[in-house]
């Protein structure tokens, strides 16, 4: 008797397992094609001004010579924002984009810095920023692509 | 209405979460040995530009901060990975004692 009351509590176990399962258990927001093309958009603007940077010569290299790249670069950053806002369960790519903007002021600081003793910034210093830049653009992507879940 | 054996369908659906879980590890190791490599550069390299004079001290300081702000998205994404995978691996176990349920009582319980 025992053994049948046991048999049946497993079971109902079971289907209620099972009623609890019947619709997809969601714990991130879905992949947004738009994210992904902004970020690459993004990275590639940010790209082109570091390379044009290590190659341009004083006065050329100079702050105020490149303050409409550090304004358009926020104005889509903010963009990129707000589309990842619009997700529930985003926080995490919400914050990547966050890390990307401080890294955004961190180079918009140390070019003003520079400019400030009127010398551009070394050669030597862009290959590390180019890798951090992309690490962050990268892992954004990263993100986003996983969001597919073996979609294609 | 037939008979489900638990320990059989709780046995197909641990194995499949542990396969998911396994596979996504493995994807993320990966990404995160690659990752921090690249960290570790960055930081030799810019420890290098100070000791050499090349840049002050503030520049140091937004070097690093910039390359902190790279850890802190690489972490963001290997946590997002793993999430994504939490998920795939409870769907698919779900997936798994949906079908034993189906199959022993007839009901479909899946909804879209």
């Amino acid at each position: 008797m025992r053994r049948l009351f046991h048999a049946q509590s497993y079971r109902s176990s079971l289907v209620f397992i099972a009623i609890s399962l019947s619709s997809c258990v969601t714990l991130m927001a879905p992949y947004d094609e738009k994210i992904d093309e902004m970020t690459t958009s993004l990275q590639r603007k940010i790209s082109t001004e570091l390379e044009s940077l290590s190659a341009a010569q004083s006065p050329d290299c100079l702050y105020p010579n490149h303050a409409s790249f550090y304004r358009d670069a926020r104005v889509d950053l903010s963009a990129l924002e707000v589309r990842a806002e619009a997700h529930q369960l985003n926080d995490l790519t919400i914050g990547q984009i966050r890390e990307l903007r401080g890294a955004l002021d961190d180079l918009d600081k140390l070019h003003q810095h520079a400019s400030a003793a009127s010398r551009c910034m070394q050669a030597n210093e862009f290959p590390d920023l180019q890798r951090g830049i992309n690490q962050i653009t990268t892992a954004i992507v990263k993100l986003e692509l996983a969001k597919k879940r073996g979609q294609p | 209405m037939s008979a489900i054996d638990v320990n059989a369908v709780a046995g197909q659906a641990a194995n499949k979460i542990v396969e998911i879980l396994t596979d996504a590890g493995k994807d993320v190791a990966g990404y995160a040995a690659a990752e921090g490599k690249k960290l570790a550069t960055s930081a030799a390299e810019i420890a290098k530009l100070r000791a050499e004079g090349q840049i002050d001290d503030e520049e140091a300081r937004l070097h690093f901060d910039i390359q902190l702000h790279a850890s802190r998205a690489v972490l963001m994404a290997i946590s997002g990975v793993s999430i994504i995978a939490a998920e795939q691996a409870i769907n698919a176990a779900g997936q798994i004692i949906l079908g034993a349920v189906r199959r022993a009582t007839g009901l479909s319980l899946i909804a879209n």
